[in-house]
């Protein structure tokens, strides 16, 4: 997209928050320079890397980092050696934004707070993502999105009736918080367009997800109340997670108004309880939720999670199959809206990832505009072409490790050893359902199904 | 903190108008209007889900609450205007168009402007070159779903988040706040945004398509990456990341809190904190593998300490050793909490209440949050421009 096309943005982030910020802004057609060392390379380069096999470059090998880094050029920079930090330096003058979540004080303690990076370029946009933001007591404190879905006050409304508080198994959070991130980068570029002036996008993760509180809050300060775990019940709605034929198979509902009861009523076979004075208005509902709750489990019981919630979406009920990853992986609804793009992991073969920017412009879509990069891959070329280093220049900065760094930490034969996930034990202990012989098959259709449909419309990648 | 309107904005010359249509497109919505743009609300007159969704006041009666006082719609629509107008009259449509097509944006969801006697994709883009129409819907406008209805429990289901959520021996659990609702917001407002730009270097986007499904389904952790590189199905193991321990929600003196640590760090740390310096090189503190597998044994070993400290001593001890625990603020802690006090985020509403500040910090052109909301109906189409023969 043209307001993009010829932006630039250095990329210092790690893991998932940052990189997503990155990500967006490359598929919609700016130039992201990820700089890492192989002293500090992002983590999750060996985050579940495929086969579970730790041998070769296995930090080549991993679908969440490849996701979270499609289609971005990576350099290596150490940025704890003074050669470094000027290297960079002389980069920022080449960029337009510097994104980042270190935990606030590391680009200080670096010498590359906002104030250094705007000597160098005035007009910088900087963004920095980080768990309770840059300043107040709680800054210097660590986070991750495990930590921060309690932290935001999320944790305390979600569990099980009794049982204290909980989060759930998949840290959306990072994700949110990256959105939050990447709106607010191109509102400063919108900004700097007409009025030539950069700045410092600060989030805070705990602050980007209080407006989800917004009812609760306001209920606090009018009535004194506050919520407890009832999983997943709400008042003025009829809505569990039924059980249904198969393995482990859930069917969601969730009723939520005068018609949508009506109508469920009808699908489930129990049109008596229209009738019925235990559930005449939502609040008797919700009082006599168990009664509904049996009926329900024992309609749901005789079916698949599938058939379940078609039969009373057709009947416009809310409600859908609890889906498992390799169940998203294979939705036939993101299929149909090209939801996932087939994309090379480097030395393994084509995987699909997701569309992080997901809307649809004049019916068009934006995918990820390539894999993403190796360790370092693009340091020659991008110090070339940014700075104007010639051979020389370049080798003396390898060889004195500034722009060269084997990442000794993961190759170690103790590394190796200790990465791969110990399946079989968790296979036992039922954190992981199966693992399916046949998964790089069903992988390998899907990616051809994929290609022939970007051939078909006539798409490179 | 909020800003004063005499300060510069992202967005000073842009105008919204926003078809209500529930809490996703409220929020994009109250997105663009902290960033400055004028945001005008076409709202049906007896009030939309935002406006019924209360919290009320106690003392309302149930069946006919005063529309202008509920929780979500002061927060959704502050800083909004507001219109009145019963789409399915002709008259009414009319100066809804005439609305439309004095807006850089329409933001909505493409059912209720399906309501509209206007057409199509192509018939909008027709009939309003100057607008972006922003559609925030459940599924798209596309697919075989496009029809069908979902709120955030249904839009969890289907994004993998509620499978791999909850006890192993029970039913899963959805979230304690409508996060798909939210996530598709802050998409819309994004997508907005691209159109913005887009518009500033001559190419003005018609359509923008925005499914909260796909936004929310873009969140998956580690459960599809696993599947695509090891045929692994992860599923519910007390909300945990897969072999990661503890990551977890634990009991200590007084509550919970939650016990996150930086890996590299573990072994040392994790042994001084509980005083237990000869445990560093067990295997339950320097073999992340085997913590996971044996964790009973770990929570046995770390338990006694927890359960004699309050959060606030864990949270010390945390600090000192830069560990990532993190407290578990209800709502009341959330309003007292010094350090969004220090920050500034809570703002002092119109009736002198603490209201939520903005989610984020920009601060060349700082976000205008917690202003007041309109009551149902106040501004009329000849304040926002009608024309005569419209009016």
């Amino acid at each position: 997209m043209r307001f993009f096309e010829g932006l630039r943005a250095l990329d210092l982030t790690h893991v998932w928050i940052g990189p997503l910020v990155t990500r967006v802004l490359s598929d919609l057609g700016a130039d992201i320079i990820k700089v890492e060392h192989g002293s500090h390379p992002d983590n999750t380069r060996i985050a579940f890397f495929a086969n579970n096999d730790s041998s070769g470059e296995y930090w080549h090998h991993s679908v969440y980092f490849t996701k979270r880094n499609a289609g971005k050029r990576a350099i290596q920079v150490n940025l704890q050696e003074p050669e470094g930090k000027e290297l960079f330096l002389r980069l920022v003058r080449e960029a337009d934004m510097v994104v980042e979540n270190f935990t606030p004080g590391v680009m200080e303690r670096l010498g590359l707070g906002y104030e250094a990076l705007r000597e160098h370029n005035p007009a910088i946009i900087m963004c920095s993502l980080s768990g309770y933001g840059q300043t107040g007591p709680h800054s210097h404190r660590p986070a991750y999105g495990m930590s921060m879905e309690p932290a935001s006050g999320i944790a305390t409304l979600t569990g099980y009736r009794g049982g204290g508080p909980m989060k759930t198994g998949q840290t959306w959070i990072d994700h949110y918080g990256g959105y939050q991130g990447t709106g607010g980068v191109i509102a400063a570029l919108i900004h700097r367009a007409r009025s030539g002036e950069g700045q410092h996008v600060e989030v805070s993760m705990q602050e980007a997800a209080i407006p989800m509180l917004a009812a609760h809050i306001s209920e606090y300060q009018q009535r004194g109340r506050l919520h407890e775990p009832d999983n997943p019940r709400r008042e003025g709605k009829v809505r569990g997670y039924y059980e249904c034929e198969g393995v482990d198979a859930w069917v969601a509902v969730s009723v939520r108004d005068e018609a949508e009861w009506i109508a469920c009523c009808h699908a489930v076979g129990h049109p008596e309880w229209l009738e019925d004075p235990r559930f005449a208005t939502a609040a008797d509902r919700y009082e006599h939720h168990d009664a509904l709750d049996e009926g329900l489990a024992e309609w749901a019981a005789r079916r698949t999670k599938f058939e379940a919630a078609r039969l009373l979406q057709e009947a416009g009920v809310p409600a859908a199959p609890v889906l498992a990853g390799d169940e998203v992986l294979a939705d036939e609804q993101l299929e149909a809206r090209e939801f996932f793009d087939p994309l090379e992991l480097v030395d393994i073969g084509d995987v699909p990832i997701e569309r992080y920017f997901s809307p649809r412009i004049d019916g068009r879509g934006v995918p990820a505009r390539g894999r993403a990069p190796k360790l370092g891959e693009h340091t020659d070329e991008v110090l070339r072409e940014l700075l104007g280093l010639g051979d020389a220049e370049l080798a003396g900065l390898a060889e004195r490790g500034v722009t060269r760094g084997e990442p000794e930490a993961l190759m170690s034969p103790a590394a190796r050893e200790g990465s791969p996930l110990p399946f079989e034990q968790l296979l036992e202990q039922r954190s992981i359902l199966r693992i399916d012989e046949d998964f790089r098959e069903v992988i390998d259709a899907q990616v051809a199904r994929l290609r022939e449909r970007d051939t078909r419309a006539g798409r490179e990648r | 903190m909020t800003a004063p309107d005499s300060a510069p904005s992202v967005l000073p010359d842009v105008r919204v108008v926003e078809l209500a249509s529930g809490v996703a497109v409220a929020y994009a919505a109250q997105l663009l209007g902290q960033l400055g743009a004028e945001v005008i609300r076409i709202e049906p007159p007896e009030g939309d889900t935002v406006r019924l969704a209360g919290p009320f006041p106690e003392g309302q009666p149930d069946g006919s609450p005063d529309l202008d006082s509920g929780g979500l719609h002061r927060y959704l629509n502050g800083g909004k205007r507001s219109v009145a107008l019963d789409l399915a009259s002709e008259d009414d449509a009319a100066l809804a168009a005439g609305l439309i097509a004095r807006g850089d944006l329409l933001v909505g969801d493409w059912r209720e402007a399906g309501l509209l006697p206007f057409g199509d994709q192509d018939a909008m883009r027709e009939r309003f070159p100057e607008t972006t129409c922003v559609s925030i819907s459940d599924f798209g406008m596309t697919g075989p779903r496009a029809g069908w209805t979902a709120d955030s429990m249904i839009h969890e289901a289907l994004s993998g988040i509620t499978y791999v959520s909850g006890a192993p021996d029970r039913e899963p659990i959805a979230l304690g706040v409508d996060v798909a609702d939210y996530f598709a917001g802050l998409m819309g407002w994004i997508a907005s945004l691209v159109a913005l730009a887009q518009a500033s270097v001559g190419e003005r986007p018609g359509f923008i398509d925005v499914s909260a499904h796909e936004v929310i389904g873009s969140s998956d952790d580690h459960s599809l990456s696993l599947y695509v590189g090891t045929g692994a199905l992860r599923r519910r193991f007390y909300s945990r990341v897969l072999g990661g321990y503890p990551s977890d929600i634990m009991p200590c003196k007084d509550g919970h809190f939650s016990f996150v640590t930086p890996q590299s760090a573990f072994p040392a740390v994790v042994a001084e904190l509980i005083g237990r310096p000869d445990l560093v090189d067990d295997p339950l503190f320097n073999d992340r593998r085997e913590r996971a597998v044996r964790w009973r044994d770990f929570d046995a070993l770390v338990g006694p300490y927890l359960r004699a400290h309050t959060r606030e001593e864990l949270l010390r001890r945390s600090d000192e050793l830069h560990l990532a625990f993190a407290m578990l603020p209800s709502v009341a802690d959330l309003l007292a909490d010094e350090h969004l006090h220090e920050r500034g985020f809570w703002i002092e509403g119109p009736d002198g209440e603490d209201v939520i500040g903005p989610p984020l910090q920009l601060p060349a052109a700082p976000l205008r949050a917690g202003r007041p909301a309109p009551t149902l109906g106040s501004s009329s189409v000849e304040d926002l421009g009608a024309t005569d023969e419209e009016a």
